[in-house]
Order: C-alpha cells, then structure tokens, then sequence
C-alpha cells in the first residue's frame, strides 16, 4: 500500500526519516501504550496517534539519539487526550488493534502480590506513578525522563525520590498483619513471569 | 527496602515486558500501519487525510478481491452513483452562506481578547464539531466544539486516568476545569448548550495562567466570530470568486455542479482546492466508467484526455506543497490513461 501516485517518485526525505523510526520504535511505543491502557485497541489507538505525529511533524523529531524521549513525550500527551469511548472512525491501526485483541496475554492472572504492587502504584497520583513507570518499566534514567517531560532532571530526581517514598508507605500499607516480606528477585526475570 | 530493590518489584508489576512486547505477533500489522501513515499528507489537514487513507482502505480492499473474497462487488463499487450533496438552504446575498452561519449561530462563538495570541488555524467546522486553535509562541489555547451527545463521554474521560476535577464558573455557566497529570496541561468543558459543548484545553502555561486566558474568552456575535477567522480560510463571500478561479483552464465535465462548489463551508483554500478538483475529476472519472462500460470510444478518449491535463492543473500544483489529494488525482488520470479501472476513485477522491 502506497501514496497514490507515490510510486512515481522516489522516497521522499520525510519518509526515509519515517520509516527507519517507526521500524526503530514502533514496538516500544506498544508497550509504552499497553502498560497504560486498559485495552489493546486502545494501545493500538496510541501507537497510531503517536506514529502519525512524528510523521507529520518529522523536521521536529530530533535527530541527536534522543527521538525515542521525543515518541514517549509525544505518546503521553496523546494518552492524555485519548478519548476511549470517541469511535475510531477511519482511523489508522486497524489491523493492529485486531491482532492485539488476540495475540495480549491477559494480565488478570498475575498473583496476588503483583496485584497488591499495581494497587500501589494506582494509589499514586498520576505524575508521581508516571515518574516511577517511566523509570522502571520503560528505563529511562533521570536525564531521559527530564527530556520526556520536559522538566530540568534536577526536578525529576527531586519528585522521583518523593514519589518512591510515598509508593513504600502505600506498599508498607498493603503488608498484611503479620508483616509480609516482599519477595524481590531480579526484575529481567520476574518481568516476564506472567 | 532500598532503591534497587524497590525497582524490582515494580518491575514485576509490569503488565506487559519487553520480552513480552518484543515477542508480540504484530510485525505485519505494524509494517501495514507505517504504510498507512505514510499515505497521510504531513501537514495538518482533514479532509486530504479522509479520501487518502480511504483509498488506501480500498486498496486493501481491492487485494482482497484480487484473491476473490468480495470479486463480485469490484463491479458495483467503481459504478455508485455519486451520492446525493447535502442540502444546503442558500442565500447567496448575505456575506456568509446560510449553512456557515448556521454554524455560528449554534455556537457560543469565543474570541480570545489578549496581546499576543492569534487564530492558527481551523480544524473542521460544522455545528456539531470544530475546533479554533489560538496560539501564542509555545502557548496554545484550543477551543473545540463537539455534539451535545457526546458530552458525558469527554467529561469522564478527561476525569480519568487521576486527572483533577475542579469546579469553574466560566461564561456564567458551571463547569468542569480537569488538570492533567503534566502541571501545565488543562481542559475545561462547559455544560452542553443547544446542540453542542465547549471544550478550552491550554498547554504549556500555569494554572493561573490558563485561568487568566479563561477569563479573556469572550462571546462575539456571528459576523465577528466570522470574520475573524484567519487569512487561510476562505470565507464564504470569497467562495465564489476562488472556486471560479480554481475552475479556470479547466475542462469542465457535463454536469458539473458549480452551485454546490459555491456552497462549500469555511474550509481553508487546501480543502477547497480539494472539493473543486475534485468535482472536476470525479466528474470525468464517472465519463470513463459509463463510457467504459456503454464502449463509447469517443467518450472515453475526452475523458483520459480531460483527466491528462491534471498534471497541469494550477488548483493541484497550488496544493502540492501541503498535502497528497493532487497526487491522488494524478494516479487516477494516469491509471485511465493506461485503459485500468480507476478502482475506488470515490473513495480516494471523495466524490
């Protein structure tokens, strides 16, 4: 599928830009938008919204190692204004959001202290649960997550030390009676466990 | 519990790995979405967006049939009748047609009233949806419009996801002011009135801030509100002079209906430059099929050759630059030139 009359001419400058980072990110993006949604089509919606900012906007896209940051702080302003129930009508991604229906494993499984971990983390509030995710589920360090939100990193390392604090009291909240303690194992393992 | 292991147990609180992601079976369906995107023009434009992705749609469609899942509707599709325009109740000797006035009247018609922020642009504008972009260097202001039916659908989605809710009195009326987890990302929707709501989404400046550019928006009547619509939409006391100026040099296909093109709502010139060419061609795009089908070789030859003088088409090489309807256009005289069916011209072009 091409630009009608695309194949006339040769690739564009904006699409050799284009394509070597959606190729590069696409999939990063998924699981940015998949931790975040409560639906794969909703996932799909975002990595579509997103993709289609960057193309439109590809002279903004920087070209200095960074267009990874740039996708995420795009990706969490499309988050933002992403309206679930607004029909998807003629929307790019269809394909997408129908594989995603099939093939997302369904994260309802998980045992019970990821559960109690995910209802800490829902207890925060969304900057400070969006500074820890950032960090650990997508890896960012401070500098990067400074660039994502376009704060100093000062600022990022000042609220992410808070925010780790206040996620301990919720998860010291969650500890049952008989003082529970969390089994912690390497994270390259235990990501995958579900 | 230090850091570290802190960490690890967030990360097992991750729902979706990047083991997990990476091993997703979506490559196909990712690569179809690059494509998509890529027939998208890269400037912000509506309705060159619509017939474009639609004519890829088609083109799915069409390999579909190739492998002869739907061979028999291949026929049917390139031979619709054109669907009926929508009625328009014009009154050519008023500044504004009626059904763009119809639209400021159902609106509540904000202008901002503050140094520095101007127009940028105008996205869609019909009664039920719109959206005026007022933007001051890295500041924007959004006012958007949509249908009254929508309204509890924004209202808890913008109050989801630990988003706050504040109550605010704006334009005498209570509304809603929801604060984004980024500090300086705000949105406040007003209750509906008649048949459509507001919503007044401000980035990048403080809470104060965006308070303060709340309290400047102020209703204006229809013909202010009208006329202060930037330079690149074409008003509608314009409409007429532009399209017979797109319209010149031309060849004009029997029936071509210049009324309706007069009647076109305040879209910008990209967009009004699309409905007129577009006309153009669908209108000889449909010779071609009826010619095609009825044999008529004289019929056929005046539309391959009306169709081939596209390339040169002042109204498309004005478009070039923003956007891919004249590309589109150009593929469908190219592909009757070489005697192919111009399969889903209606779609792509929007006839």
């Amino acid at each position: 599928m091409r630009v009608p009359g695309g194949s006339r001419h040769a690739p564009s400058d904006a699409e050799q830009r284009f394509r070597p980072l959606f190729e590069s990110h696409a999939r990063e993006l998924l699981g940015y938008a998949l931790r975040r949604v409560g639906s794969p089509e909703d996932a799909a919606d975002v990595v579509a919204d997103t993709m289609l900012v960057a193309w439109r906007r590809i002279g903004d896209v920087p070209t200095d190692g960074t267009a990874r940051l740039w996708l995420y702080g795009v990706a969490r302003r499309v988050l933002a204004n992403h309206h679930r129930s607004n029909a998807r009508r003629e929307r790019l991604g269809e394909r997408l959001r129908q594989q995603l229906r099939t093939v997302v494993p369904d994260p309802a499984d998980d045992v019970t202290s990821v559960v109690v971990i995910r209802q800490a983390l829902a207890a925060l509030s969304g900057s400070d649960r969006e500074l820890i995710e950032l960090t650990t589920w997508e890896g960012l360090e401070p500098h990067e997550v400074a660039v994502v939100l376009g704060v100093p990193a000062r600022t990022v390392r000042n609220r992410l030390h808070r925010a780790r604090t206040r996620l301990r009291r919720q998860l010291g909240d969650a500890r049952d009676g008989a003082g529970h303690v969390w089994d912690v194992r390497p994270a390259h393992v235990s990501q995958e466990e579900q | 519990m230090n850091d570290r292991d802190l960490d690890q147990l967030i990360a097992r609180a991750n729902p979706f790995g990047d083991d997990t992601v990476r091993q997703l079976p979506t490559a196909n369906a990712e690569s179809d979405l690059m494509e998509g995107i890529l027939t998208t023009p890269t400037t912000r434009r509506s309705l060159p967006r619509r017939p474009v992705l639609l004519a890829a749609a088609a083109a799915v469609v069409a390999a579909a049939v190739a492998g002869g899942a739907v061979a028999a509707t291949t026929g049917g599709e390139t031979q619709h009748a054109r669907p009926p325009g929508r009625p328009y109740s014009s009154t050519p000797h008023i500044a504004y047609a009626a059904n763009v006035r119809e639209v400021a009247e159902a609106n509540q018609r904000l202008l901002l009233d503050e140094p520095g922020w101007k127009i940028t642009h105008v996205d869609q504008f019909t009664v039920a949806e719109g959206e005026v972009f007022f933007e001051n260097g890295s500041k924007s202001l959004d006012v958007s419009w949509r249908a009254t039916g929508d309204y509890q659908g924004y209202y808890d989605d913008r109050g989801a996801d630990g988003n706050t809710k504040t109550p605010i009195t704006l334009l005498g009326q209570h509304g809603t002011m929801f604060t984004y987890t980024d500090a300086n990302d705000f949105t406040t929707i007003l209750p509906p009135k008649g048949q459509n709501f507001l919503e007044i989404r401000g980035e990048g400046a403080s809470e104060q801030a965006y308070r303060d550019l709340l309290a400047r928006l102020h209703p204006v009547d229809v013909d202010t509100w009208l006329a202060a619509m930037p330079a690149s939409v074409v008003k509608p006391a314009d409409t007429r002079a532009t399209v017979d100026a797109m319209l010149a040099g031309l060849p004009l296909p029997s029936g071509l209906d210049k009324q309706r093109l007069y009647r076109q709502p305040a879209e910008d010139r990209y967009d009004l430059g699309a409905a007129v060419s577009g006309a153009v061609a669908c209108g000889w795009l449909d010779q071609w099929v009826a010619a095609k089908q009825s044999g008529d070789a004289s019929k056929l030859k005046q539309a391959v050759d009306a169709l081939a003088t596209s390339h040169g088409w002042k109204v498309l090489h004005d478009m070039n630059a923003e956007g891919d309807y004249p590309e589109a256009v150009w593929q469908y005289a190219d592909q009757v030139a070489k005697g192919q069916s111009p399969e889903y011209y209606q779609q792509g072009l929007g006839c």
